[in-house]
């Protein structure tokens, strides 16, 4: 019986190894087969934000907003091979997921316009980004579903809550936090009295 | 010195005024002299020194300032100070005026020496004989682009305090070309030599890694067209049909034959069916002005082999005879440019409108998409422009100038294949992380790049597309179809006019 268990167990860790060693391309497509990936990469051209946000604008992950919905951030980026450089975010676009509901866009009041700095937080690699991106987006619909019914979460839904918020950091642009903040700021402090880690509180 | 802390000092200089006409009532609080008024002795005031860019002081009736100011003086001055021009002219007295120049002599100069400290250390530290001759060609180009970029951006640091109008992201919107002002010159003028010897090591490096390339794939053409005496005469004519500028026709309208010897440049490969080697140069160049529209090595040497590679795996299936090319990658290599700013749509559309012989400048069609609500034009740091264009406006421009052409949503591969064989090319969106294969990018920022053919096998089956790519100044680049469906974000807009050329 202990053999069998054993077994087991380095199967479990052998397939987490495995799963650790996969490369970009890897996770790449896992992350492009999500739903709400391809459901957000979608917003900008749908009728309601189509003729407002520019396609050479970076685009934030989708922040869970209430009635289960989530909204994302246009922002100005200068790229070039090597180089990204975010400015505050212009844009906010709403969208469900799951209703027909359609996507809206608005320009955001007018922030300030110096540099919110690099769009990938330093030293990340191609894998380790695709790889916290597709654990965002696993982690997100739960997130929102949480969210919505302001949920107390049980200790699986935490440390799902804790991945998911491991996964923003690693991929958020570093310097759009308090946009990201501002986007949703009950998502935020919900999920820091639910796990006791969020986002910073951007000065008033 | 900060401009911040340059304002501080112009602040402190017209505090001083008044401090100045304190010391002529005998409480001396400052050597800075200041001008007639109530109480003091009436003598005509002197008339004050006005400046004019580039470089003159002169008296305000028009006799020359006795001191002489050096020509990077006033660009310190004019770089340093907020309007600094406007700033000195309004300083109210001859005194203050005089004062302030002495002041920022004295910075101009120190900075100035700072700069030529500067220089010599970056000069010595870019020295292209100081990369090891015996380290491997890769090794070197790595070595010698990375000296090339320290270079660049430690002379720019470096002569920061002098360059007037201030540096900002170069923009369509802003103006028309990328080119420095003329009074930058003098402080980069320096570095114009080691750059020239670094692009040239680079060069040769980079011309050397092409041709070991090429090399090897010659030889592995030879042995596989030695080996390969069997099986390859197979018809393409049906699924090679179409092909952009010769769109609507059959092979023959490729203007290639349709079977007869190709490869003949391979000494010892057997003859194969079809190739369109004599159509289009191979995909490994010979020539350099080909090889230079390439810019193999844009985004960097691991980046570059890869496109050697991927070349290298093209030449290798049109030597078999395996795949043949439909529209004319090659040929509309002499479409690409590097875009100015966040107009890599405006970019693509200039090179579409330039297949159709329109003689367009991507300033001009910019200028037109912002004045016609087309582009996005929003404020960035430091005073650039950014922005770009929205979906619903991506074919507006190419419809004002006369091109049919639709936008394409969640468009599927047999879509794009129809409309590179129809006209020859088409935009397409690709996420640029994935396609530049560069972390430093972010997900979910697409960017438009121009299809300019595909390279096709004989079940029709499309192994992958060529891409002229304004963001990097690529051309002809082949992406194999594995990599473009992973990067192409599904949108397109497909013309329908077929390009003149």
């Amino acid at each position: 019986m202990r053999r069998i268990i054993d077994l087991r167990l380095a199967a479990v860790l052998s397939a987490g190894l495995l799963a650790a060693c996969k490369g970009a391309s890897y996770w790449q497509d896992r992350v492009q087969a999500d739903p709400l990936y391809q459901r957000a990469a979608k917003v900008r051209e749908s009728a309601g934000c189509a003729k407002l946000v520019p396609m050479e604008f970076g685009q934030t992950v989708p922040v869970p907003v209430k009635g289960g919905r989530f909204k994302v951030l246009f922002y100005p980026l200068t790229f070039s091979p090597g180089k990204s450089e975010a400015m505050p975010a212009a844009i906010e676009g709403i969208f469900s997921a799951a209703s027909d509901a359609p996507d809206s866009c608005a320009a955001l009041p007018k922030a300030s316009t110096g540099s919110a700095g690099p769009a990938v937080p330093p030293g990340t690699s191609q894998a380790a980004y695709y790889r916290a991106e597709e654990a965002l987006y696993a982690g997100l619909p739960k997130a929102g579903e949480l969210y919505a019914k302001d949920a107390v979460p049980s200790e699986a839904d935490k440390r799902l809550l804790a991945d998911y918020l491991d996964a923003f950091n690693a991929i958020a642009e570093p310097g759009l936090l308090p946009d990201y903040y501002r986007a949703e700021p009950g998502f935020w402090e919900w999920l820091r009295s639910a796990t006791g880690k969020s986002i910073p509180k951007p000065a008033a | 010195m900060s401009r911040m802390r340059l304002g501080c000092l112009l602040a402190l200089v017209l505090v001083a005024v008044p401090g100045a006409l304190r010391a002529d009532d005998g409480k001396s609080v400052s050597s800075i002299p200041g001008p007639s008024g109530p109480g003091v002795d009436a003598e005509p005031s002197p008339p004050k020194l006005v400046f004019t860019y580039p470089c003159s002081f002169a008296y305000a009736d028009g006799k020359a300032y006795e001191e002489r100011m050096l020509d990077w003086q006033c660009d310190y001055i004019h770089a340093s100070v907020k309007n600094g021009k406007d700033t000195f002219n309004a300083l109210p007295t001859l005194a203050a005026q005089k004062a302030f120049l002495g002041i920022m002599r004295d910075n101009a100069d120190a900075a100035h020496d700072e700069y030529i400290k500067k220089i010599a250390e970056i000069l010595k530290a870019a020295d292209p004989a100081a990369v090891p001759k015996m380290l491997s060609t890769g090794e070197r180009t790595k070595r010698i682009a990375a000296l090339n970029v320290m270079l660049s951006t430690g002379v720019f640091a470096a002569a920061q305090p002098f360059l007037w109008p201030p540096r900002e992201a170069e923009s369509y919107v802003e103006k028309t070309a990328g080119t420095w002002p003329a009074s930058w010159h003098p402080y980069l003028q320096p570095i114009y030599a080691r750059a020239g010897e670094l692009q040239q090591a680079l060069k040769a490096d980079e011309i050397k890694l092409i041709d070991q390339a090429s090399a090897a794939l010659d030889a592995k053409i030879r042995m596989n067209g030695l080996r390969a005496n069997k099986g390859l005469d197979v018809s393409l004519d049906k699924v090679f049909d179409g092909g952009g500028t010769h769109a609507g026709g059959d092979v023959s309208a490729l203007g290639l034959a349709k079977s007869g010897p190709a490869g003949a440049s391979v000494a010892g490969a057997i003859p194969v069916t079809i190739s369109d080697l004599r159509a289009a140069p191979p995909p490994i160049p010979k020539d350099q002005a080909q090889r230079d529209q390439r810019n193999y090595f844009a985004r960097g040497y691991e980046a570059g082999i890869k496109r050697l590679q991927n070349d290298a795996q093209v030449e290798f299936w049109h030597a078999m005879g395996m795949t043949q090319t439909v529209g004319d990658p090659y040929g509309k290599a002499s479409l690409v440019f590097q875009q100015l700013g966040p107009a890599c749509a405006v970019a693509a559309e200039t090179e579409a409108l330039r297949a159709r012989g329109q003689n367009v400048k991507p300033e001009e069609l910019a200028r037109e998409g912002v004045d016609k609500g087309y582009f996005v034009d929003v404020p960035g740091v430091d005073g650039a422009r950014e922005g770009g264009t929205p979906w619903g406006r991506l074919d507006a421009l190419l419809t004002d100038h006369g091109v049919k052409s639709a936008s394409v949503v969640n468009a599927d591969a047999r879509q794009l294949d129809e409309a590179v064989r129809a006209s020859g090319d088409a935009i397409v969106y690709v996420t640029v992380k994935g396609f530049w294969e560069d972390p430093k990018q972010p997900d979910r920022v697409s960017h438009a790049v121009y299809v300019t053919g595909m390279e096709v096998d004989h079940n029709g089956s499309v192994r992958g597309y060529y891409v002229n790519d304004t963001g990097t100044n690529e051309a002809a680049r082949f992406i194999p179809a594995s990599l473009f469906k992973k990067v192409w974000t599904k949108n397109m807009v497909v013309m329908h006019d077929a390009p003149n050329n």
